[in-house]
């Protein structure tokens, strides 16, 4: 951008003067001055770029939307796990519990989730279950 | 835990030239009882699975995982903090011919994460804490060497 010397009719100028409203008269010198500081400085930033920054909002809107959609309900295994969390997190707290929800009891107890597996597959007999870490909202770090 | 004199195996880090440095790399067999494949995971103890995958990896490489373990999807927290579900699979893991008993976790961070970047999650094979519990591992930072003893 290269600054011009803006001026205002005479008429406009001399109304200003009788009124005494301060005003700076611009000189050619100060127009070169500025227009020598910009080529030194580099250009000065340009317009902001408004349809990608809307697009870059409108993505972030979408993952934030997509993350509380996929917060997930409280399921039959949530239900299993807070009948007996005051008694679990006295005993086990930071174990893993194996949850039977069809029977809706614990049906195994283990330092990991292997031992925890293998109690409730002896005891039950079958080959799938859910799993809490007792005292916390997530069962391994990844 | 005692420790025999001699490991069973032991292997030098890997330089990594992307990162400029070495990582502790380890080639594994994985599978289930039908299928084994061989591997190349990195040793990070951040990770408290024994095994962990991403699941468009599972799906690259063909991986039989075995034995599925869970009927709802199992809560993981991420490296950023969120939490994403995912599934555990009970699989057989070999280091130099020492074959152990498993639990492999696998997420879809790609699925839960969408447009956002997922570097946040790391989408190589992880060899968690859980295989340090399994194996009797040893890492010699300064030799840039990780050793493998057989617990006595």
């Amino acid at each position: 951008m290269a600054f011009t010397k803006v001026t205002y009719p005479a008429r406009i100028l001399q109304k200003l003067r009788d009124w005494g409203v301060p005003f700076e008269e611009v000189s050619e010198s100060r127009i070169m001055f500025l227009n020598l500081y910009q080529v030194v400085e580099g250009p000065r930033p340009g317009p902001i770029d408004v349809v990608g920054e809307i697009k870059d909002l409108k993505r972030r809107v979408g993952e934030l939307e997509t993350r509380l959609v996929e917060k997930r309900e409280p399921t039959r295994v949530d239900y299993v796990y807070d009948l007996f969390k005051e008694e679990l997190e006295k005993k086990h707290f930071g174990r893993i519990v194996a949850i039977d929800t069809d029977s809706d009891k614990i049906v195994g107890v283990g330092d990991t989730i292997l031992e925890a597996y293998d109690k409730a597959k002896e005891k039950t007999g079958k080959d799938r279950f859910d799993f809490r870490r007792v005292g916390y909202r997530y069962i391994h770090k990844v | 835990m005692g420790r025999s004199k001699l490991p069973f195996h032991t292997k030098d880090y890997t330089y990594d030239k992307e990162k400029r440095t070495f990582v502790p790399l380890l080639e594994i067999l994985i599978g289930s009882d039908e299928s084994r494949k061989k591997i190349s995971a990195y040793v990070d103890t951040g990770c408290t699975t024994c095994m962990h995958f991403c699941r468009s990896f599972v799906e690259k490489e063909g991986l039989k995982l075995g034995t599925k373990m869970n009927n709802e999807p199992i809560p993981f927290l991420v490296a950023d903090g969120h939490t994403i579900n995912g599934d555990y699979y009970k699989a057989f893991c070999n280091i130099a011919g020492e074959e152990k008993e498993i639990v492999v976790s696998v997420i879809d961070p790609e699925k839960a994460f969408k447009e956002e970047r997922i570097d946040v999650v790391t989408v190589e094979p992880l060899l968690g804490l859980g295989i340090l519990h399994t194996y009797d591992v040893l890492f010699k930072g300064k030799e840039k060497r990780i050793l493998f003893f057989r617990p006595e």
